[in-house]
């Protein structure tokens, strides 16, 4: 395996999480996953060596999932969270409350419109800045910025307390 | 009200506000406490979301992926030796590497900012343990944030108490978020905490009072100060230099 394989393989974990994201179903993600990786392979002349090759890939991710849902279209009745199986593992007492708050960020994220939920993801999950972020979903930084906030916004409106303020 | 915006708040809490829009959002944080409260709210759910989905970077990748990547790079390889003949030895596959995980978990936690001060925010709300700095940890964006930008004494969720240089000639700084506070050095990547402890008070935030900063410094933050400490702290006009220089 040549550097840009190998580094594509250090990121198979990421690359899963964010087919989660997209896809809220496990198999389903590692389908993507394998789908992102041959297409990767196919235009490794496209990447350019040094620049981010997890923002690249997420957006390979990304056009994938819309080439799939459009040859499914049935895919659009809506998930129940709950079924898409997002495992809390209970190693431990002493982490089970914070995990539990984990887990209703999770799947509060999960509940949002898909344009929120990568936006979300990507900036707070994965860490991009909002200009990676808006380069994976080939949109402008305002649209992605403005995603994000209401994203955020319904996630912390739906866990209670004190929502947003605005 | 404030004028801060959703789209302020959210930028500010991912360390995309700039200095401007920064000091906007202390200051208006100083003449009303809600809005401090949700920046708060807003800096615990991105720790929070740091973490969500974490179990898919500690299970095993499924063999089948890992091989999606192997087996394309040997139809590459083979490829590319028909065209142009071996560019360097035998092509045959390397082993993957077995260990998957632990490097990448770390640096997640690099990259991941704003979790640990995220954290310490947190903590207002929630429970103290897991949410402030510690030491040997790098800084996250609210505190970086703070530690670039603001001059001591200077009000705002974060207080820096005052600046001086390590024996290595580095910038250092004394903070207060909440009931934590500590001392962050300026490293090559960023800041890193030096060292943190519970604080007896709530910073002096907001009213303008920063000579007291210094005395309001809980003990043991003084004392990691006394062993760190090269000359005397930095004053006004060598604190504006070093924050012009970049800290370096």
């Amino acid at each position: 395996m040549n550097a840009f394989q190998q580094e594509m393989v250090e990121l198979l974990p990421r690359l899963r999480r964010f087919g989660r994201v997209l896809t809220r179903d496990r198999s389903d993600a590692d389908d993507l996953v394998q789908i992102t990786v041959e297409r990767a392979l196919m235009r490794e002349d496209q990447w350019t060596p040094g620049t981010r090759l997890d923002s690249w890939m997420f957006r390979i991710m990304k056009n994938a999932w819309i080439d799939e849902t459009r040859a499914r279209k049935r895919r659009d009745v809506v998930l129940a969270p709950e079924a898409a199986g997002l495992g809390i593992g209970d190693d431990g007492a002493a982490r089970a409350e914070r995990r539990l708050e984990v887990a209703e960020v999770e799947r509060e994220l999960m509940r949002l419109p898909e344009d929120q939920r990568l936006a979300v993801a990507l900036v707070l999950v994965e860490g991009l800045s909002y200009r990676e972020a808006a380069s994976v979903l080939e949109t402008p930084e305002g649209t992605l910025t403005s995603r994000l906030v209401r994203g955020r916004n319904a996630i912390l409106a739906r866990l209670g307390g004190e929502g947003s303020a605005a | 009200m404030s004028k801060i915006t959703d789209e302020m708040i959210a930028r500010y809490v991912d360390g995309e506000l700039d200095a401007e829009g920064v000091a906007a959002v202390d200051a208006a944080v100083a003449a009303d406490p809600a809005l401090g409260a949700r920046i708060v709210r807003e800096s615990h759910l991105r720790a929070v979301a740091a973490r969500a989905l974490g179990d898919v970077l500690t299970e095993p990748v499924p063999e089948r992926l890992r091989q999606a990547v192997e087996a394309s790079a040997r139809s590459a390889e083979i490829i590319k030796l028909d065209f142009k003949k071996p560019r360097g030895g035998p092509v045959a596959p390397a082993p993957a590497k077995p260990s998957r995980l632990p490097a990448w978990a770390a640096a997640a936690a690099c990259l991941v900012v704003g979790l640990l001060v995220a954290q310490a925010f947190g903590m207002i709300r929630t429970k103290p343990f897991e949410t402030a700095p510690r030491a040997g940890q790098p800084a996250s964006a609210a505190l970086t944030v703070a530690l670039d930008r603001k001059l001591s004494g200077e009000a705002g969720l974060v207080h820096v108490g005052f600046s001086f240089r390590d024996s290595g000639g580095q910038a250092c700084r004394t903070f207060q978020i909440d009931r934590t506070a500590g001392v962050a050095c300026r490293r090559e990547q960023g800041w890193s905490v030096r060292m943190a402890a519970d604080a007896p008070t709530a910073p002096p935030g907001g009213r303008g009072d920063y000579r007291m900063a210094a005395s309001a410094t809980p003990p043991a933050v003084l004392e990691a100060v006394d062993v760190m400490i090269v000359g005397e702290p930095l004053d006004r006009p060598q604190e504006i230099a070093a924050r012009k220089a970049g800290w370096k």
